[in-house]
C-alpha cells in the first residue's frame, strides 16, 4: 500500500501501529467513553448525523482512498473539511497496544491533517481555506487585513507602540488577537504591563501557521514557521508568551522535532508559554495579586489547543487556578470538561468554510453552559472567544463571554 | 423467492433523481443523502470477510410516520430497504446486497417513557447502548438496563432483535427476552404493535392475542420483515452489592460442567468464557504469542457475575459458587486481584462497565478485520463442539499461539440456552487469497456446528442457507408464507436470510 507524500512524516509510526486499519468502525469515538452519561464528543457527526462525520467513518474513508477503491473527489474530501479537527474521537478511542499505547488516540489527528494535505494536493478542499491561505501569503494573516496595522492595538492598550530592545519575553500575539479580538490583546499587554514584564511585541509577526497545518496547506506553512522563529531570534528574547491557543500548540508542539518540525523544516529552543501559565506561576509565586472584586458565576471552556491536542501537556489547571484566584468569581463546572471539553467549533478552518456548522457548535456549548447557571463563559483563545459569543448571540443567550485575562486585568484595575 | 426487484443502481439517472427528491420531501434534504462519500461508508461492513454491496441512498427518518412513507414509496417503487443503526452486527447484516435504500435510524434515538412501577423502558429504535445507559444512569441511577460487552455505538433495539446477549443474561435469557413489546412499520406501510401494546395503551408484557403478542415477526429476520420503530425492555433494579470473578478450568469440558453446575443455582447474573489464548489476549500479552499453551495455563478462562441486595446475601452467594467451583476442579480468583496481572490493564479494567470498545476482542491480529461464526447450541455440546472446530482451525492453518483464533461462549437462562462463537481475525490488508482461506474455515465451522445441532446466528447469507437446509420443510413453508405475506414485493434487505 503507497501513502501519499503528505503522510511520508507518520508514514513509519501508521505503518508500525496498523493505522488505519486497527479502526473497526465500532463507533466508541462518538460518546465520552466510560463517563456516566455518556455525552456525545463528536461536532462533525452530531452536526451531520452520517457516518462519514464521524472518525471510524474517515478512517473508513482513508482505508478506501489508500486501498485504490475509492478517488479523491469534492464529496469525499467534504468529510475531512467539515469537522473542526478538536480531537475529542481520538481522545476515546481505546484501542490498545500490548505495551499500553493507544495508537489511534495518538495518530488520529495527524492522519486527518495528512490526509487534508493530501485532497489540497489533489485539489479539493474549499475555497474559502485557499483564500485566507493567500490572504496569509500576501498580508501575513488569514483576514485579509494590512500587516502594518497588525499592531495597531498597541497604543490603546499601553498608549506606546515602542517597546523594549533587549526583552525578556516576546508576546506573539496571533492574528486573531490582533485584528479580531482586540481586546484579549490589550487586557494581556496591560497585565503585563502592571507586573512589569519586560517584553515586546513584533512588528514583523506573522501568523504562527495553524490555519495553515489544521486545513493541508503545509508549503506556506514552512514559510510562515521559519520567518516567526527568525523574528523571535532577532528579538534575543529566549520566551515567547501566546495568549492564543492555536498559536500555542504551534509553538510548543507543531514545531517541536518530534512533530512537525522536521516536515516544516524548523526547529526551536525557545521556552514558550501561554499567558495563563505565565500568570498562574506568578500567582503561586506571589507575584501576582487579585484583590479587586469581579462578581461572576463563571464556567471555563477549555481550548482544543491547549487541552486535549497537547496529550499529557494539556493546560487545563493554570487558567482555573486564575479563576478561583479572582475575588467575587464562583467557577462552576460543565459536564464535558478538562481533555473530554465539547469543541468551540471554530477550528480546523470550519469557522470560515462551514460558519453554520460553527454557530451550531458552538451553541450546543453555550447550552452547556448555561445548564451550569453560569452568567459567563471564560476561556483562553481568541478564536473561542469569538465563536462562543456569535454563538450566544445568534441564539440570543444571556451568557457573557470573557477571556481569562480579561477577568485578571479587572481584578488588577 | 419471488420477484426479481429493479435495482434502483440500474435504473436511470432521472428515476434516481426524482426518487431522492420524494425521499428529501419526506425527511427534508439535510436528512437523506446520495453523495458518494455516504454511499461508500454505508456499503461496506467495516470489520467482515464479506462481500460489500451498493447503497443508492441513505436516509435518516425522525418519526414513525416518516418510516412509514419511505416504505410505501420503496414498496410501490420496488426499491430495496435496509434498516440501519451501528452495522455492528459482525455479520454484514445491514449490507445493501441489492442496492437501494439504506434506513439509518440514529435520529430516532429517544427514551419514550419510562415505568418504574411495571419495569419497563420504552425507546426509539436507533438508540444506541451509549444513549439508554446514559439516560437511565442520569435519570434513574437506581435501575438497570441489560447491556452487553459491545462498543457503546451498538443499536439496542437491533441487538435484541437479533438474540443479543446481555450481562443480565444469566439470569433471564438472551436479549430478545427482555423485549415487552415493539412498534414495527410493514413493508407495506402500515404500523403494528405487538405485545401488550397491541390491545393496551401499556407496554408492560410480550403476551397478547395470540401468544407472544407477534414479536416473533421481527425477532431474528434480520430486518427482511419490516422496520421496527419502537421497543419496550425491561429495566432491573440496580442491586447495591457486586462480585466478579475469573473462573478457569484446565480443560473445556471440565470448564464448561462447572459452567452449567453455577447456571442451576439461579443466583448469577452472567457467564461468559473464553479459550486460553485469548485469555492471553485480554490479560494483554504481547501478539504474535511465541509459544503454544504452557503448563499449567486454564484451557478455558470464564467470568461470573453477581448481584445482591445485601452484604449477607452477597457472602451466601459467593460460598456458593466458590464451593461449585471447588468441587467441579476449577480455580476461582477475584476479578480485582486477577487483572493486577494483567499487562495491559486499560481495557480490562472497564469489563464492569458495558458497554465497552473491545478493541482486542474484534482487532485481535491488529489489522482491524474479524468474522465469527456463531450461534445457539444445546449447552451440553460445547465441549464437543469446541474439540470439533480446533480440528478445522488446524486444517486450515489456524494456531491458537501465533495470532489467535478466539473461542467465545455465553451461557444464558439458567443454562437452557448459550452461544458459542468462533472467530477468524484477520488484517484489511489481508491478500484475497488469506480472505479466501478465512472464509472457508468459517464455512467449515459453520457446517460442523450445525451438524451438533446449532442455529446459526447474526448470519450472513451462506450461514443463513446452512440454518434452511436443516429446517423442518412445514416450519419452512410457513417461514416462507409470513415473508411472502408481510413483504410481497421482497423489498426488505433482500440477499439476507435468502430463504
Amino acid at each position: 500500500m503507497g501513502y501519499p507524500n503528505s503522510f511520508k512524516h507518520i508514514e513509519d509510526k501508521l505503518k508500525a501501529s496498523n493505522v488505519p486499519q486497527q479502526c473497526i468502525h465500532c463507533g466508541t469515538c462518538r460518546t465520552w467513553y466510560q463517563s456516566k452519561f455518556w455525552n456525545p464528543v463528536c461536532p462533525s457527526g452530531q452536526w451531520k448525523n452520517f457516518d462519514p462525520y464521524y472518525l471510524s467513518g474517515k478512517m473508513q474513508l482513508a482505508m478506501g482512498l489508500l486501498k485504490g477503491r475509492i478517488k479523491w473527489s469534492k464529496a469525499i474530501a467534504n468529510p475531512f473539511f467539515e469537522c473542526t479537527l478538536c480531537g475529542n474521537c481520538a481522545e476515546q478511542c481505546h484501542v490498545v497496544e500490548t505495551d499500553g499505547t493507544r495508537p489511534i488516540y495518538e495518530l488520529a489527528i495527524p492522519l486527518l491533517e495528512a490526509v487534508r494535505a493530501d485532497a489540497v494536493a489533489h485539489g479539493f478542499g474549499p475555497d474559502e481555506h485557499k483564500r485566507f491561505a493567500e490572504a496569509i501569503a500576501t498580508k501575513h494573516n488569514p483576514y485579509d487585513e494590512k500587516h502594518e496595522e497588525r499592531t495597531a492595538w498597541l497604543k490603546e492598550a499601553i498608549g506606546e507602540t515602542k517597546l523594549s530592545k533587549k526583552p525578556d519575553y516576546v508576546y506573539f500575539v496571533g492574528c486573531t488577537a490582533s485584528y479580531r479580538q482586540k481586546n484579549i490583546a490589550i487586557a494581556t499587554a496591560r497585565v503585563f504591563k502592571k507586573l512589569g514584564l519586560n517584553f515586546t511585541v513584533m512588528e514583523e509577526e506573522y501568523c504562527c501557521g495553524s490555519p495553515l497545518l489544521r486545513t493541508g496547506r503545509w508549503d506556506l506553512a514552512r514559510e510562515v514557521a521559519k520567518h516567526n522563529i527568525e523574528e523571535v531570534e532577532k528579538t534575543g528574547a529566549t520566551m515567547i508568551i501566546t495568549s492564543c491557543a492555536g498559536c500555542y500548540k504551534v509553538w510548543t508542539h507543531d514545531y517541536a522535532k518530534e512533530n512537525y518540525g522536521k516536515v516544516l523544516g524548523v526547529e526551536h529552543n525557545f521556552k514558550v508559554l501561554h499567558t495563563t501559565e505565565l500568570l498562574s506561576d506568578f500567582l503561586n509565586k506571589g507575584k501576582l495579586k487579585l484583590n479587586g472584586s469581579v462578581k461572576a458565576k463563571v464556567t471555563y471552556h477549555d481550548p482544543c489547543h491547549m487541552g486535549r491536542n497537547l496529550g499529557e501537556k494539556g493546560l487545563y489547571e493554570a487558567p482555573r487556578n486564575l479563576l478561583k484566584a479572582i475575588p467575587g468569581i464562583e467557577l462552576v463546572e460543565m459536564e464535558r470538561n478538562r481533555a473530554v471539553a465539547w469543541c468551540c467549533g471554530a477550528g480546523g478552518g470550519v469557522k470560515s468554510a462551514f460558519p453554520d456548522f460553527a454557530l451550531w457548535t458552538g451553541g450546543e456549548r453555550i447550552k452547556e453552559a448555561l445548564n451550569t447557571g453560569a452568567s459567563m463563559v471564560a476561556s483562553a483563545c481568541p478564536f473561542c472567544w469569538r465563536n462562543l459569543d456569535d454563538s450566544a448571540r445568534a441564539m440570543g443567550a444571556k451568557l457573557d463571554v470573557a477571556d481569562v485575562v480579561e477577568l485578571v486585568d479587572r481584578s488588577l484595575q | 423467492m419471488g420477484k426479481k426487484l429493479v435495482v434502483v443502481s440500474e435504473k436511470t439517472q432521472t428515476n434516481n433523481s426524482k426518487i431522492y427528491e420524494r425521499l428529501a420531501a419526506i425527511v427534508g434534504s439535510r436528512y437523506v443523502s446520495n453523495s458518494e462519500d455516504v454511499l461508500y461508508t454505508y456499503s461496506e461492513d467495516f470489520i467482515t470477510f464479506e462481500e460489500p454491496g451498493k447503497a443508492d441512498f441513505v436516509v435518516m427518518p425522525k418519526t414513525t410516520e416518516e418510516v412509514q412513507a419511505i416504505m410505501r414509496l420503496a414498496n410501490r417503487e420496488r426499491i430495496p430497504v435496509v434498516p440501519w443503526v451501528a452495522n455492528l452486527s459482525v455479520g454484514a447484516l445491514a449490507t445493501p446486497r441489492e442496492g437501494g435504500i439504506v434506513l439509518d435510524m440514529r435520529r430516532m434515538n429517544q427514551v419514550l417513557e419510562v415505568n418504574e412501577e411495571d419495569q419497563y423502558i420504552l425507546v426509539e429504535a436507533g438508540i444506541t447502548y451509549a444513549d439508554v445507559v446514559g439516560y437511565v444512569n442520569r435519570h434513574y441511577p437506581h435501575l438497570r438496563i441489560p447491556v452487553t460487552y459491545a462498543p457503546p455505538a451498538t443499536g439496542y433495539v437491533a441487538s435484541s432483535l437479533m438474540y443479543g446477549m446481555t450481562d443480565l443474561s444469566m439470569a433471564y435469557g438472551d436479549a430478545s427476552y427482555f423485549v415487552n413489546a415493539f412498534e414495527a412499520v410493514l413493508p407495506t406501510g402500515e404500523i403494528i404493535r405487538t405485545g401488550s401494546a397491541m390491545s393496551s395503551p401499556h407496554w408492560n408484557h410480550h403476551a397478547a392475542l395470540p401468544d407472544f403478542g407477534l414479536i416473533g415477526l421481527f425477532i431474528g429476520w434480520a430486518g427482511t420483515t419490516g422496520v421496527v420503530t419502537k421497543a419496550s425492555i425491561k429495566l432491573y433494579p440496580k442491586r447495591p452489592y457486586r462480585a466478579d470473578y475469573f473462573m478457569d478450568a484446565d480443560t473445556v469440558e471440565r470448564g464448561f460442567k462447572i459452567q452449567r453446575d453455577l447456571a442451576r443455582t439461579g443466583i448469577i447474573d452472567d457467564i461468559a468464557s473464553n479459550n486460553w489464548a485469548w485469555g492471553r489476549v485480554e490479560a494483554g500479552e504481547k501478539l504474535p504469542f511465541t509459544e503454544g499453551r504452557r503448563p499449567g495455563e486454564p484451557e478455558l478462562s470464564s467470568w461470573v457475575s453477581f448481584t445482591a441486595n445485601t452484604e449477607k446475601e452477597l457472602e451466601a452467594k459467593t460460598e456458593i459458587v466458590k464451593n461449585i467451583t471447588e468441587k467441579g476442579g476449577g480455580k476461582l480468583t477475584l476479578f480485582e486481584e486477577g487483572i493486577k496481572t494483567f499487562t495491559k490493564g486499560d481495557q480490562i479494567k472497564f469489563f464492569k462497565y458495558l458497554p465497552v470498545q473491545l478493541s482486542n476482542d474484534i482487532s485481535g491480529a491488529r489489522g482491524g478485520r474479524a468474522q465469527w461464526v456463531g450461534g445457539y447450541a444445546p449447552p451440553s455440546k460445547n465441549a464437543e463442539i469446541y474439540r470439533a472446530v480446533e480440528k478445522i482451525y488446524e486444517k486450515y492453518g489456524y494456531t491458537q499461539a501465533g495470532h489467535p483464533i478466539q473461542a467465545y461462549n455465553r451461557l444464558m437462562d439458567h443454562g437452557h440456552e448459550g452461544i458459542i462463537r468462533y472467530n477468524i481475525f484477520g488484517s484489511k490488508d489481508d491478500t484475497p487469497e488469506t480472505v479466501e482461506r478465512h472464509r472457508k474455515c468459517l464455512r467449515e465451522i459453520g457446517e460442523t456446528m450445525r451438524a451438533h445441532g446449532t442455529i446459526l446466528y447474526k448470519a450472513p447469507p451462506y450461514f443463513a442457507r446452512l440454518n434452511w437446509l436443516g429446517t423442518d420443510p412445514a416450519a419452512m413453508s410457513i417461514i416462507r408464507s409470513i415473508k411472502r405475506m408481510l413483504d410481497p414485493n421482497r423489498i426488505m434487505n433482500p440477499g439476507q436470510l435468502d430463504f
